[in-house]
């Protein structure tokens, strides 16, 4: 079972400029947790302060309980895949891989055979790529062997910095299907950095997000878009409406966050109004129609069969228990 | 009219610098009594040659090292300025420090091997610092942090990833330095006192001594030709190096 | 990384050791290098008064200046004209070619003139001729990268908006490239200032110049304290040249 993660009130500052304000997050052993939020968010910085190749000017780090904090990164028993892969040039699939083995002196032909068990885990036939030299690897078998390589040292803890950004979508998703499959199989603790909320579902059971070095929230998915705790999080953790309350007659302070699927159009809607559609597009399962209304633009998704077009004035609304309100 | 005076700009460096050689290749053809240089003499220049670059190198690596990590500007002007100074003036102001150094110390380096070897390093270390901070200035912090973060210690991930992939970088330093100091004339002779007897002096007493034409163009185009070659290598070695 | 920095300061200040004392010593009012017998100007003086050190300081700037105004001109309509590695290639090949093999080609050439043609170039021609030889691959070679730097869209966007090759030289690329080519210049004066194999090879007894005169010395071991104000004055292009070289490098990066 994975350790526990924990950092209390950490603070990393750059000359004047301060990557982390004081952040606080609790990760439970085992636990798959995503850090989320928009580049220059701090997130990549709180991962390479949990690996310890940053030291936190202010602020203790915690792994399984054990103060790290001034610990150098190869003694806190983490491993992590990087998102350039960091992949040695000068050494071969197998010997990338055996490296953290062979760091620990582990004798040779527990080497051989942990090597082979960690290629079989990423899916890569290790009688085809023990000997082949990295840079003849596709992109996604890099990944794959960037993978193994943090995985065959048993880690506690896995952090994982954009593992997949430079991947094509599918390969992207296959590899995480993976990853979340080896995750449960494995039972290690996994901290994932991403910027793209789908990916964060994918793989996260709670998700951090964060803004200008600081946690702005900190919950499963679905607390995050049903509860989203400001207008940020309501815009980033997916689409959402968001109306100055004083415009719907919701009170003077704060904002209305209506998720764009709990918009109806002529439909039964416990609060009303009178707009012009200005846009109308084609997406898959649903259309995504936009009213403009009060100076406002509304999303709306609705049904593919729904009779609308670019022009026409409709009536649309949304049931009252969907309007959820933030104060900033 | 641009392209005109570049190409009899360009006729202009074949014509002075390559064509020469078609000289030596006459005084060649020539024929005569060749006399080639003594083993002992080629021994010494080839060690010379060899102690000289791996001295450099071993020197220069911590300072390009550091330079490419945290040097600033000043520092990396300071230690490449000496490229500019010339040969001469160099083994002149050494010949000054080794009198002083005699007198002081006793200990005698002037028409030593120990004294031309420290010249040849002290004009060198700039081609090695400037050919190694090209090396390690390429080099990601990745691949460094993963091998920290796989149990790698500080020296061991320097041993096992830093080092590793900046040995073109030194291979290419050696060979550079090995080639300038193997045809090196002004050093043995100073410095060397023309007791330390090397290649590059033979050479020039075949020309101003014996006018052996033969010998010196045969020595020259061998010197030449190691030198274009080991060019091609670096050249090579670096390219390959950009994985 | 505290160490190394240490480390490299006591590596640079071994640097500038050997070059400091010849300047300190030419300031010295004794003839023994180990004896500080005070501050004087008088080797300077005796300098001055020499008139072969005159001769020779005056003929190593006038070839100098004349090596580095031409062959850095050229050296530039070469990196513009001729891009493209086979060209690089001759004038790398010709940078790194040792300098005796060099310097020996060239004496052979000359010779063979002297001997079939009746032209005998050595002499201040020959000298010239020798450091052309070199200094003009070199410029080429130091230009390229710079002259890369200008990029063809700007030339390309010149010569659109009606100026012609010669008015885009001249109006486009010059001003951009002004600093490289003060650099470039003064790197090449400063090597065809300092060097001498080439020059011993192709000067003839008459004419004679700073390294000449400095190696006549040198050669002979110890020297006296006039040959340390000759070396000290014949420092200051080369510290011109690196510095000036090191501030143009900076605005392009």
């Amino acid at each position: 079972m994975g350790l526990s993660v924990e950092l209390k009130d950490v603070s990393v500052q750059y000359g004047s400029f301060q990557a982390l304000k004081g952040v606080s997050l609790f990760v439970e052993g085992g636990e798959g947790l995503v850090l989320l939020g928009p580049s220059g968010s701090g997130k990549s910085t709180l991962l390479r302060t949990i690996a310890g190749l940053i030291t936190p000017t202010r602020g203790r780090v915690y792994i399984g309980g054990r103060d790290v904090t001034e610990l150098p990164p190869d003694r806190r028993g983490v491993s992590m895949v990087f998102q350039d892969l960091a992949l040695f040039p000068h050494l071969d699939v197998f010997e990338n891989v055996a490296f953290g083995l062979r760091i620990r002196k582990v004798p040779d032909d527990e080497v051989r055979r942990k090597v082979r068990w960690a290629l079989e885990l990423v899916r890569l036939d290790p009688d085809l790529f023990l000997k082949r030299r990295v840079h003849e690897l596709s992109g996604g078998q890099q990944q794959r062997v960037a993978l193994a390589r943090a995985l065959v040292v048993e880690p506690e803890v896995l952090l994982l910095d954009e593992p997949f950004s430079h991947v094509d979508l599918d390969i992207k998703n296959r590899l995480l299907e993976e990853l979340k499959i080896l995750h449960s199989k494995l039972g290690f603790t996994l901290i994932y950095v991403t910027h793209d909320r789908f990916e964060a579902v994918e793989i996260g059971d709670r998700i951090a997000l964060m803004k200008e070095g600081e946690m702005v929230q900190v919950g499963k998915p679905i607390e995050l878009y049903k509860k989203p705790k400001n207008r940020f999080v309501a815009e980033f953790f997916g689409e959402a409406n968001i109306v100055p309350t004083s415009a719907l007659g919701l009170g003077e302070k704060g904002y209305a966050v209506i998720r764009p699927e709990d918009v109806v159009i002529g439909g039964n809607a416990t609060y009303k109004l009178k707009g012009q559609v200005v846009d109308v597009t084609f997406l898959w399962h649903y259309l995504k129609v936009e009213i403009q209304s009060n100076g406002h633009i509304y999303k709306a998704y609705v049904d593919l069969e729904t009779p609308v077009s670019v022009g026409d004035v409709v009536e649309f609304g949304w049931d009252v228990r969907d309007v959820y309100v933030v104060e900033e | 009219m641009i392209k005109k005076v570049a190409l009899v700009a360009f006729a202009a460096v074949v014509l002075l610098f390559y064509v020469p050689f078609l000289a030596l290749g006459y005084y060649m053809s020539g024929g005569g009594v060749l006399k080639l240089p003594s083993m002992s003499m080629l021994a010494t220049t080839f060690m010379l040659a060899l102690v000289t670059a791996a001295i450099a190198i071993a020197l220069a690596y911590p300072a390009a090292y550091y330079l490419a990590k945290r040097g600033n500007e000043l520092e990396f002007a300071l230690l490449i300025a000496p490229l500019w100074v010339g040969t001469l003036l160099k083994a002149y102001s050494l010949l000054v420090v080794f009198s002083v150094v005699e007198r002081i110390t006793g200990i005698v380096l002037w028409g030593t091997a120990l004294g031309v070897v420290v010249g040849m390093v002290y004009e060198y270390f700039p081609y090695a610092v400037l050919t190694l901070y090209a090396a390690i200035e390429k080099l990601s912090e990745t691949p460094t942090q993963a091998a920290r973060v796989l149990g790698a210690s500080r020296a061991q991930a320097f041993l096992r990833v830093e080092l590793p992939l900046t040995m073109p970088g030194v291979v290419a330093a050696f060979i550079l330095i090995f080639l300038f100091a193997v045809g090196e004339v002004i050093m043995p002779a100073v410095l060397g006192a023309w007791k330390v007897y090397t290649v590059g002096s033979y050479i020039w007493d075949l020309y101003f001594k014996a006018r052996d034409f033969l010998s010196g163009s045969v020595l020259s185009m061998l010197l030449a030709a190691l030198s274009l070659l080991a060019t091609y290598v670096v050249v090579k070695t670096i390219r390959s190096f950009s994985i | 990384m505290r160490v190394l920095r240490i480390y490299t300061w006591a590596l640079i200040a071994a640097m500038y050791v050997p070059i400091g004392v010849v300047v300190v010593l030419s300031f010295n009012n004794s003839k023994l290098p180990y004896v500080w017998g005070g501050f004087t100007l008088r080797w300077y003086q005796a300098l001055f008064g020499w008139d072969l050190a005159w001769q020779a300081v005056l003929n190593s700037t006038v070839i100098a200046l004349g090596v580095a105004l031409l062959s850095t001109l050229l050296g530039l309509f070469m990196a513009y004209t001729l891009r493209g590695d086979r060209y690089i290639a001759f004038s790398q090949g010709a940078v790194v070619m040792p300098e005796v093999s060099e310097a020996l080609a060239f004496a052979a050439a000359l010779s063979l003139l002297k001997d079939y043609a009746n032209v005998n170039l050595f002499g201040p021609v020959g000298v010239f001729l020798a450091h052309l030889a070199y200094t003009l691959p070199m410029a080429h070679v130091l230009m390229a990268p710079y002259v890369s730097y200008v990029g063809r869209n700007v030339v390309e966007a010149a010569r659109i908006l009606g100026a012609s090759e010669l008015r885009t030289v001249l109006s486009v690329i010059a001003p951009i490239l002004f600093p490289a080519f003060i650099a470039t210049f003064l790197i090449v004066f400063a090597n065809s200032f300092d060097t001498y194999i080439k020059t011993a090879f192709t000067t003839s007894p008459d004419f004679i110049t700073a390294p000449i005169l400095l190696w006549n010395y040198a050669a002979r071991g110890r020297g006296d304290p006039t040959i340390y104000a000759l070396a000290s004055l014949m420092l200051i292009p080369s510290i011109a040249a690196a510095v000036i070289y090191f501030r143009a490098v900076k605005r392009y990066s």
